[in-house]
Parts: C-alpha cells; structure tokens; sequence
C-alpha cells in the first residue's frame, strides 16, 4: 500500500503548484504582494520549525538572522552595488557562520535556557543596528536607495538616486514580460520552492533521523552514535542560513529595513509560525504563516488590538488541545483512518477465512 | 565620586526592580519547573488594575499594595485555568513557551483593549524627596526601593525556610509524586506557587510604573529581559541567586554603560548578557544553582 503513489496527495500538489503559478497573473499587485509576504514568512518559520520542531533546539531569536539577511542585503547592494544575487549568498553565507558560532554555546544551554539566551539574541539585534547607525541608518533604518558617497557614486549620479530603485534595483527582467511584482513573486516562489525541499529531503535522510533522534532523547541518541554536537551546531547554522534568506526576501520586498521590523515580536512571530501550523512538519510553517497574516489582514485597521488578543488564545488552546499544531490534527486523522481501514481489513479477511473454513467442513 | 555614587544607586535602582522579578521568576520555576514568558505582562496588567484604585482615589501606594492581592489572584487562577492543564512537571517545555508567549500576546493586547494604547500617569510610591550620599543626591524612592526588596527576600525566605506552605513548595520541587503520596495536594500548592509569583511580580510592576512616572502596557517586556539574566546568571533554582543576579546586573550595565566608550547607551543590554553566557559556559547552572543530574 505505502509503495503507491498517493493520488489524492499528489492531485493537490498538482492544484497548489498550478494555482501559485497562476495566482500573480490574475491578482492585483498588492494581493501579489501579500503573497510574496506570506512566502517570506513560510520561509522564516521553516528555519524555525527545522531547529525546534525536528532539532526540539527552541529558539526565540531568529528574527535576528532574519534581520542579519536583510541588512547585508541592503548595505551590499545600495552601498557596494552588489547584485542581488551576490547580496544574497553573501548574506546566507554569513549568517550560516554566525549561526554555527552562537550554536557553539548551544551545546551546553539547553531548553529553556537556550530559549532564554535566544530571547537575548532578539533583543540585543535592534541595540547592534542602532550601534553601528553609520551604516544601518540607525533607529530610523534605510530605504534601500544609495546614500552619498557610497559605492559606485559616479554611476549612481547618472542613474540618479531617487530613480535607483526602479532602474537599477530588483526588477523584472525585458525577456519576462512581468511586472516588477509578479517577478519579485515568482522569484521568491522558486526560492522557497527550492529551500522546502531540501529542507524535506534533509529532515527525511540518516541526518534527519539523527535530528529527531536528538530531539526526542539525547542520551539516546549519543549511545545509537548520532553525533550530537556536529548535527547541533550544524542544525543553527542551516537554520540561520534559511532565516537570512527569508531575510533578503524583506529586503527585496520593502524596500526599507530598520530595526523596527525585527525586534523580538519578529522572533515570537516565526515561533507561533511554527508551531501553530506544526513545528515538525515541512508544511507547518506555510499553513502558520497563512494563518498569521490573514489573520492581520482580516482584522480592520482601526482594531488591530484585538489581533494578538484573538492569537494569544488560539495558540493556548491550540497547544493545550493539539500540541502538534494544524498538521498534528491531520496526521491523527490521517493515523486514525488507517487504524480504521486496517481494522476493518481484518475483519473481512477473518470472515471470509470463516467461510471458508465453513465450506472445507462441509 | 559623585558620579560614581550616583551611577552605583542608578544601577542598583535598575538592579533590584530586575531582583524582584527574577524572584517571581524562579518561584515559578521552583515549584512547577517552568518558564513563565509572561510574568512580566502579568505584573503590567496587575498594575493597570491598580491604576484603576488609583483612578478612583487610593493613593498609589495603597493601590500597590492592593495590587500585591490582585497579582496572586491573577496568576493562581491563570495556573488553574490553564497552566494545571499542560501536565505538570511533565509538561514539554515547547508547550511550556508557547502557551506563556500565548498569554504574553493575549495580556499585552488585552490591556491595549481595556486601557488604551496611551500610557498612565502614576506618581512616585515613597515621593521625590532626595538625601546626600556622598555628594551625591539618592531619590528616596531607590532607598525604599531597596528596602522594599530587602523585606521580600526575608520574607521568602522565611516562607519557605520555616513554614509548612514553604516545606510542601520545596517537596513539590524535588519531587511531584513523592509530594503527593506525602499527602501534599500538589495542585493547589502550584497554584500557589504561580499566586505568590504573580503578588511578588506585581511589585516589579508598581515599581517599573512609578519610576517611568506612568503605567505603559510595553514598560515590563525589557524589565523581563532583564529579570530572565538575573536568574539565569543566579541560577534558575535559587533566590537569593536571583535577587544578587538582578543587583549585578543592574549595576554592571549602569558602569559598563558609564565608563566604557564603545559600548555606549545604545548596547545597554551588551554587558549583562555578556555576563551571563560567561557564566553559563563555565557553570551551565548558574552562580547559586544546584546542578541538574540528567538520567536516561
């Protein structure tokens, strides 16, 4: 049975791939827009749910590798007219490295502990930004147009500052015949298309068994010989890495980062992401960031106060009614079915093996 | 040597108002082994309904001390009604997190729904008087401050030292089903636990709202960032570890910030954190904490 393909799996595969692919042709831009913030945000809490939800390393800090990515990516590209391209790697590549090095005292805080030096993490960011303001623009933050003096001035000049952003800045190429916002979408979809699955595949090998293992008894896991500190560490580090990522697509769709975006409510955000969708699941962090951000879009502008009211309790009677979060509810369905079929597979087979044992007698 | 004097009360000011909330802290963690992300907004929305006394006329500090009633209230009937129901000592801390994250969201929107977003006005406790120390002019409210700190501590102490309430808070600590075998009703010793956390949080509160001259929904969440330092660099099972922990590091980032340049007032948080990962390496347990002995 487990061999077969799952059609009914796939077909809605197939309808949700046809219906991202064609959602940015049929919807206006700021709809497309809203889109693309949903994929920047399934993204964050994917980096979440791969170090909580599978590594059970829980982390209230993330919002600043989130806001570590989006702030190299707007100094490398406004002020060293890096590509977006490049911005990007860079920034994966740097956030990777600041992962494994605060994953390093990981080793030895664990659980709430970690939780709490994580917390630290997001608090101290917005203090770092502010520090170093000649280059993040401080408490105010920057638009990602070029200040005086920086990067390849003369160019700039000719382009002139104000128009940089729609001449020079992340825009559809002529080939495409998109919009600057349908492309900015498919762009982040075939991002996060590519992180999801190496997420999947990663969480599905010898790796990732190793993860779950660590997560559900360490001690155990160190007998079987999963290498505990190596996958640890190595865990911070691609979950930093998915996060900064997540953090050039802010970049890339605001146009303005400033310390603001990216306080601890950012970090307390992606973990509700997570875990309100199903922290130990690939989809989880998609269902999650649905949920939070339509959420804010269907509370009226005038009473935006209620929202984290309405939120706080969902995620109480959330955790304390299905702590595996909207996927856990599924899959405990999905468990039950089965049980349910199985069940009444045995009870076929024992009846006809009766009647058949009812024919041999006669 | 004024400046000096002047910076050691500020830190401490800063210091014993982290101390107080770092107790509730710990109280929590003690009797339940749990995190509780929300005992600063606890302590906020507490002191809102203080706020309302004092609206009506109580002077303040009547009201903050009325509101020492109403912090226990709120956090043994939030225990019972919600707390009780993650499974005790058993619960996971994932669980643990996100349902306090989940009540850190509902209580601070909460107050913006019943309050307001705008912030009350509230005055000093013991007044704006000042005394000469050294040269240097000590607002009587960071004397009674400290005063007041030092009466929790004895307090507490005496509590759960030389009380049968404290006896049955520290046999429930050590161990839940051996407590409740001993005949100890485990839920409502909790249940008082989480009260005392939220009387003793409510203090932190009422004293955060008068050093601000206003209570503010927002004013408790860098006071909890703190307050968590404090009994981390403590230890998470220790008191007293707790109130020193708060003291050091008030103080070390009221100097810090002071006299070292590059640090400045925008990395205020830098040097107390710095501080704590120094002493987690080297004793994951804290300065006072005992040990945690982990059993396959």
């Amino acid at each position: 049975m487990s061999e077969s393909i799952d059609w009914r799996r796939a077909l809605v595969i197939v309808a949700f791939a046809i219906a991202a692919i064609v959602a940015p042709q049929v919807l206006g831009v700021s709809d497309v827009n809203l889109l693309s913030e949903i994929i920047y945000l399934s993204t964050a809490a994917l980096a979440l749910a791969l170090i909580t939800g599978f590594n059970g390393q829980i982390s209230l800090g993330h919002g600043a590798f989130v806001g570590m990515g989006a702030y190299i990516t707007m100094i490398l590209t406004v002020d060293y007219n890096v590509s977006y391209v490049a911005a990007g790697l860079i920034s994966l590549g740097a956030a990777f490295v600041v992962g494994l090095i605060i994953g390093l005292p990981a080793l030895r805080i664990t659980g709430v502990y970690l939780a709490l030096v994580t917390l630290a993490l997001a608090t101290l960011f917005p203090q770092i930004v502010n520090r170093l303001g000649d280059i993040t623009g401080g408490s105010v933050g920057r638009r990602l147009v070029p200040r005086e003096g920086y990067g390849d001035w003369d160019r700039l000049q000719e382009v002139g500052r104000r128009r940089f952003l729609s001449t020079e800045g992340f825009r559809a190429p002529d080939w495409t015949g998109l919009a600057n916002d349908q492309w900015r979408y498919y762009v982040f979809l075939a991002i996060a298309v590519v992180v999801f699955v190496l997420v999947r595949n990663l969480t599905r090998s010898r790796v990732g068994r190793g993860l779950v293992a660590i997560r559900d008894n360490e001690t155990a896991a160190e007998v079987a010989g999963v290498p505990i500190a190596k996958y640890k560490v190595l865990t911070f580090g691609i979950s930093a890495a998915i996060a900064s990522v997540a953090g050039w697509m802010f970049a890339v769709l605001n146009n303005d980062v400033s310390p603001t975006s990216f306080t601890i409510v950012l970090s307390i955000t992606l973990l509700v992401a997570a875990v309100l969708g199903g922290a130990n699941s690939i989809i989880g962090p998609i269902i999650g960031a649905v949920v939070i951000i339509g959420l804010r879009e269907a509370v009226p502008a005038g009473s935006q106060q209620y929202t984290n009211v309405i939120f706080g309790i969902a995620l109480i009677v959330l955790i304390l009614a299905a702590p595996g979060g909207v996927v856990g509810i599924y899959r405990k369905n999905q468990f039950k079915r089965k049980q349910r079929q199985a069940v009444r597979a045995a009870e076929e087979f024992k009846a006809a093996l009766e009647a058949q044992e009812a024919t041999v007698a006669e | 040597m004024q400046l000096f004097v002047q910076r050691v009360f500020d830190g401490l000011q800063a210091g014993a108002i982290y101390a107080i909330l770092a107790l509730a802290i710990v109280i929590v963690f003690r009797a339940s082994g749990m995190l509780n992300i929300a005992q600063g907004e606890i302590a906020m929305f507490t002191t809102f309904i203080a706020w309302n006394l004092f609206d009506v006329g109580l002077p303040w500090w009547a009201s903050s001390v009325a509101s020492l009633v109403i912090g226990f209230l709120v956090g043994a009937v939030l225990y019972r009604l919600l707390i009780v129901r993650l499974g005790g000592g058993h619960a996971s801390p994932l669980a643990v997190v996100m349902v306090t994250i989940g009540l850190f969201l509902m209580l601070n929107d909460g107050a913006a729904v019943i309050w307001g977003t705008t912030a009350k006005p509230v005055p000093r406790i013991f007044g704006t008087g000042r005394v000469e120390i050294f040269g240097a002019g000590v607002a009587v409210q960071v004397l009674g401050l400290l005063a007041v700190l030092g009466v929790l501590v004895v307090v507490f102490g005496l509590l759960f030292q030389r009380t049968k309430l404290g006896l049955a808070l520290r046999a429930v600590t050590s161990n839940q089903e051996s407590a409740a075998l001993a005949g100890i009703k485990v839920t409502t010793v909790l249940m008082i636990g989480w009260g005392l956390a939220g009387a003793i949080g409510s203090v932190a509160g009422s004293f955060t709202a008068s050093g601000n001259f206003a209570v503010d929904r927002n004013m408790m969440q860098i006071v909890l960032i703190y307050a968590f330092a404090a009994a981390t660099l403590g230890g998470f099972d220790s008191p007293l570890g707790a109130v020193l922990g708060g003291l050091i590091i008030g103080l070390v980032s009221e100097l810090v910030v002071g006299y070292v340049a590059i640090v400045g007032p925008d990395l205020r948080l830098l040097p107390g954190f710095a501080l704590v990962i120094i002493v987690l390496l080297v004793r994951p347990q804290g300065m006072f904490g005992s040990p945690k002995v982990v059993r396959a």
